[in-house]
C-alpha cells in the first residue's frame, strides 16, 4: 500500500493503490487531511489507476474529504477506475457528488487538471 | 491467536492439497479433523458426496444450525434451501484486527475459485461484489461487534454448495438492539460510516440473514446462487442481487 501526493494547478492528485478496505481507510484518511492541510489547492483527484478493490470503509474516506473539499469552494473527482471499482462507486450514489472518470476514458491529464491524452498514468486498470 | 490462525491456515491448505488431489479419502484432511469436523468423511474428495459422512453431523454449527437462528437443518432454513450438494467447505477463525479483513475475502474468493473449476459462471463483477459483501460483514463485525479490540475473534465460514455460495461471518461481540433499523440505508454510526454496509451485503448477495441480541453478539449469513452450467435450474444472468442507485 503506498499514497502518492501531487499538486497540479490549484489540484491536489491523490493517488492510492491496492485493496482500500478498513486495513488502510484510517492511515489514508490521515495522510490525506495533511495534505489538504498544507496545501492551498481547492480541488481533490483521487487517481484510482492502481485500486484493486474498495469497500464502504474507503468510500467513508472518499466521502469526508469530500465534504471538506466542498467547504473551501472545491471539487472532487475520481480518475482511472477500473470497471468494478467503477460499479461500486456509482452504486453507493459517488456519482452524484462528485466526477467519476468512467473505465476506458482517456485518462485526464493531471497537468492540466482537465482532461487531456493518456499520458504516464494511462493504463486503465481492468485486471481483477 | 496466532496459533489459531497457523492452524486455520494450515487446515485451509491441507484441504485445497487433498482436493487438488485425485480422491484422496478424508482420512488426510488431519488439520480439517482438528476442528471436529469431517474426520470420518470417507468419501469427500471422491465428489463432493456428503451422504457417506458418518460425523458430519456431529457439526455443532451445522446439523443444529446454531448460528441460523431456530432453524434445525441449514439446508431446510427459509431461502438456503435446495442449494444441491456441499462440495465444499471451510471454517477460518481470526483475529479482529483490520488487516484480517483482507484474510476472509482471500478465503472466499478462493471457494469462488474452486466453485468456477466445478462449473459456476461468475463475471468479474459479481466476483469483487461478493468480495464487497463479505468485507462489510467482517468489517462490522470488528468495528461495530468488538469495537476495534483486536483480542476478540471472528468466527467465519464459507460453503461450496453445488449452485450456491453460503458465507457466514459471527462475533460474540455487542450485539445489535434493532437489527431492523440497522439494516437501513441511512442507518449510520459515524461521520464517515456510510451506512452501506448492509444495503452492499443485501443487493450484492441474494439472501442475507443477521441474527442478533444485545450482548449476544451478531451472525451474519449471505447467500450468492452460482449455477451450475449443468444444473437444470439453467444458468440466468439475473441471479445477481437487486441493484441499488
Amino acid at each position: 500500500m503506498s499514497f502518492c501526493f501531487e499538486i497540479h494547478n490549484n489540484t491536489v492528485w491523490a493517488a492510492i493503490d491496492g485493496e482500500v478496505d478498513m486495513n488502510v481507510a484510517a492511515r489514508w484518511r490521515e495522510v490525506l487531511d495533511k495534505e489538504l492541510a498544507a496545501s492551498m489547492a481547492r480541488n481533490l483527484t483521487f487517481d484510482f489507476s492502481e485500486v484493486r478493490f474498495i469497500d464502504s470503509s474507503g468510500l467513508g474516506v472518499v466521502l469526508g474529504r469530500y465534504k471538506r473539499v466542498l467547504t473551501r469552494g472545491g471539487k472532487v473527482r475520481i480518475v482511472g477506475a477500473n470497471p468494478q471499482v467503477y460499479r461500486i462507486l456509482c452504486l453507493s450514489g459517488f456519482g452524484k457528488l462528485m466526477e467519476i472518470e468512467p473505465p476506458g476514458e482517456p485518462k485526464a491529464d493531471k497537468q492540466s487538471g482537465g482532461n487531456g491524452n493518456a499520458g504516464e498514468f494511462g493504463k486503465i486498470g481492468g485486471k481483477l | 491467536m496466532i496459533e489459531t490462525l497457523n492452524n486455520a491456515a494450515s487446515a485451509m491448505s491441507g484441504a485445497a492439497d487433498n482436493f487438488a488431489e485425485n480422491g484422496e479419502k478424508c482420512a488426510n484432511f488431519t488439520d480439517f479433523a482438528n476442528g471436529g469436523e469431517l474426520e470420518n468423511c470417507k468419501d469427500f474428495a471422491n465428489g463432493g458426496e456428503l451422504e457417506n459422512c458418518k460425523d458430519f453431523g456431529n457439526c455443532g454449527d451445522f446439523e443444529n444450525c446454531k448460528n441460523l437462528g431456530n432453524c434445525k437443518d441449514f439446508e431446510k432454513c427459509e431461502g438456503f434451501a435446495n442449494l444441491g450438494e456441499l462440495l465444499n467447505t471451510a471454517r477460518l477463525d481470526f483475529a479482529a484486527c483490520p488487516v484480517n479483513v483482507s484474510l476472509a475475502r482471500s478465503l472466499v474468493a478462493s471457494m469462488i475459485a474452486g466453485g468456477i473449476a466445478g462449473g459456476w459462471d461468475i463475471t468479474v463483477s459479481m466476483l469483487d461484489e461478493i468480495k464487497v459483501a463479505v468485507s462489510e460483514a467482517v468489517s462490522n463485525a470488528i468495528i461495530h461487534g468488538y469495537g476495534n479490540d483486536a483480542t476478540k475473534t471472528v468466527r467465519m465460514q464459507v460453503w461450496q454448495y453445488r449452485t450456491a455460495l453460503v458465507v457466514q461471518v459471527r462475533d460474540d461481540g455487542v450485539g445489535i438492539e434493532d437489527v431492523h433499523r440497522a439494516m437501513q440505508p441511512d442507518f449510520t454510526t459515524g461521520v464517515e460510516h456510510l451506512g452501506l454496509g448492509f444495503a452492499f451485503m443485501s443487493s450484492f448477495m441474494d439472501k442475507l440473514r443477521v441474527e442478533s441480541a444485545p450482548g449476544e453478539g451478531t451472525t451474519v449469513t449471505m447467500l450468492k446462487t452460482l449455477y451450475a452450467d449443468d444444473s437444470d435450474c439453467g444458468s440466468d444472468s439475473s441471479a445477481g442481487g437487486a441493484e441499488i442507485e
